[in-house]
């Protein structure tokens, strides 16, 4: 058995575990970064379309540019140690165990401890498709993982389930790689994902898609055969003729490790309840990135895993102190808030995340708080597949109490 | 009155052009000059795959020098599904080059270890 000290561990070698990692190495402390995988950069590897890091970097760069930009950042400093090829088993206290093909157990007892393990996609049996279970049902990552790097194509005439963005980018894929993608199908009004994806992957190409509409069987015993899709406002049925399913459902934080040492998950999020600084209820444990919101942007991913960093240094040199709380709570139409609590002393209002119930137009963002009401933004759009970040207001922390946040404005 | 979704960055500012050529609704320039190319002629920046031999995966990704006419993408990627390139590669490499499109590397591949 291998036994390490460190200042801070990372688990999670994808964009927050990398960003996370950086700015405490920057900061000075002592890093090990422990990933699963044969190398850095997470899903990023596999996102080979373009649209990262114009919002953080000012330039648009396709997933695998994004991770090694960080990769040989990180790479490029002394005091962050890299464990690849690493599975986290455990963690108890501040010891996190491992194990890897070259050294066995590995044991890191560290200072502070920062979640970045991502999250996984929902699978078929998370949606209780009825038929059999052939061949040729893939979740959009898998089968973004077998194209973009296992080389593999996974069908020839494809339907997609849901709207989520890989699953519009992977019809897109698909289609430039010579399959026949006859459509995408979402049980919404609305599209799930970014409208830039529904433009420039499906509009671009002509695939149709389908809103209000489900997969209600699949035909096929040994390969899919094809699917009966249905309109869920008329019932009408309509026969697909498919020999690949992919799914594009939904993500799920993934909390497995956090669970075991008592982190508190918020049930709206699927990710840890945490502070401004990212701390969760367990002191010294901070998480940030897609183990603890679904973010829509790397970008927001990398902004937010250098306020964990900073926040696992601050931990450690024993500088931070918690004098207090304020709760924030989602209001009307706000389907969930990050962070979920405030610890004071607060120097500066800082940034929540959140998104929308429902799509609104021409609509308010208020915060309250004592009795006291303030805007604190106002959108000409906003959709529940495009996350709103915005600032807190100085007067909605003046009395120490909790906020509430809410949306008004017309709907749809 | 014609309504374009900006798709420059991920924020997607729904664009309006009204009939004598006026712009609304644009976040930054860059949405205002969308507008205008968009109208003018589609083009995308193309991303795909071509396949390596001895590397430590199977494909390495690439990207188009410019933005490409949005018919032309099927073929181009049809043109190059036949191509291999060896290990190793490094990010900004030029895989392919003919007199349309260059397709640079988006990442670095090192050669596969024997093991």
């Amino acid at each position: 058995m291998k036994e390490v000290k460190t200042d801070i561990v990372v688990i999670g070698g994808g964009p927050a575990g990398l960003a996370s990692a950086l700015r405490a190495g920057e900061l000075g402390a002592n890093v090990i970064l422990v990933e699963r995988d044969f190398e850095l950069g997470g899903i990023l590897n596999q996102c080979i379309h373009t649209g990262f890091g114009l919002s953080l970097l000012g330039v648009e760069l396709t997933g695998p540019e994004y991770a090694e930009t960080f990769i040989e950042k990180v790479l490029s400093l002394n005091n962050i140690k890299v464990f690849l090829s690493t599975m986290v088993l455990d963690i108890k206290d501040k010891t996190v165990y491992g194990v890897n093909k070259k050294d066995g157990l590995v044991m890191i007892r560290a200072g502070a401890i920062i979640l970045a393990m991502g999250c996984r996609e929902r699978t078929r049996g998370a949606l209780g498709i009825p038929g059999e279970r052939p061949a040729g049902i893939y979740t959009a990552g898998s089968a973004q993982r077998l194209i973009n790097i296992e080389g593999l194509m996974p069908g020839k005439r494809v339907v997609v389930l849901g709207s989520g963005d890989i699953g519009m980018i992977m019809a897109r894929r698909l289609l430039l790689e010579g399959a026949e993608v006859l459509g995408v199908l979402e049980k919404l009004p609305y599209p799930g994902g970014l409208t830039r994806n529904v433009v420039q992957c499906l509009e671009d190409f002509g695939i149709p898609l389908y809103l209000n509409h489900t997969i209600s069987e699949i035909k096929g015993k040994y390969r899919v055969e094809g699917v009966i899709a249905e309109n869920l406002l008329t019932r009408e049925k309509f026969f697909m003729d498919v020999d690949t399913i992919l799914l594009s459902v939904g993500l799920i934080p993934e909390n497995e490790l956090s669970k075991k040492i008592g982190v508190r998950l918020d049930p709206r999020t699927g990710g840890p309840i945490v502070d401004q600084n990212r701390e969760t209820s367990v002191e010294g444990v901070f998480a940030c990135g897609n183990v603890l919101q679904v973010h829509d942007l790397v970008d927001e991913v990398t902004r937010e895993s250098y306020i964990a960093g900073e926040g696992a240094v601050r931990y450690i040199s024993g500088k931070r102190k918690i004098e207090g709380v304020i709760n924030l709570r989602p209001g009307e139409n706000v389907r969930y808030i990050v962070p979920q609590r405030l610890s004071l002393p607060i120097d500066s209002p800082p940034y929540i995340y959140f998104r929308p119930q429902e799509p609104f137009t021409n609509c308010q963002v208020i915060g309250r708080s004592n009795g006291r009401e303030f805007s604190l933004g106002s959108y000409e759009y906003a959709r529940p597949g495009e996350m709103i970040k915005l600032r807190l207001k100085r007067e909605l922390l003046d009395s120490n109490l909790d906020i509430e946040v809410s949306l008004v404005g017309e709907k749809g | 009155m014609k309504i374009l979704t900006c798709i420059v960055c991920p924020v997607g500012c729904k664009i309006k052009i009204d009939e004598d050529g006026n712009i609304y609704g644009a976040r930054c320039d860059r949405g205002v000059s969308f507008v205008k190319r968009e109208l003018l002629s589609s083009e995308r920046i193309l991303t795909t795959t071509v396949k390596v031999d001895g590397g430590i995966v199977k494909v390495v990704p690439v990207k188009s020098n410019k933005p490409i006419p949005k018919e032309r993408l099927r073929e181009i990627v049809k043109k190059v599904s036949s191509l291999s390139v060896r290990a190793p590669i490094h990010r900004g490499d030029v895989i392919y080059s003919d007199e349309e499109v260059s397709l640079i590397a988006t990442r670095s591949v090192g050669e596969a270890q024997d093991v």
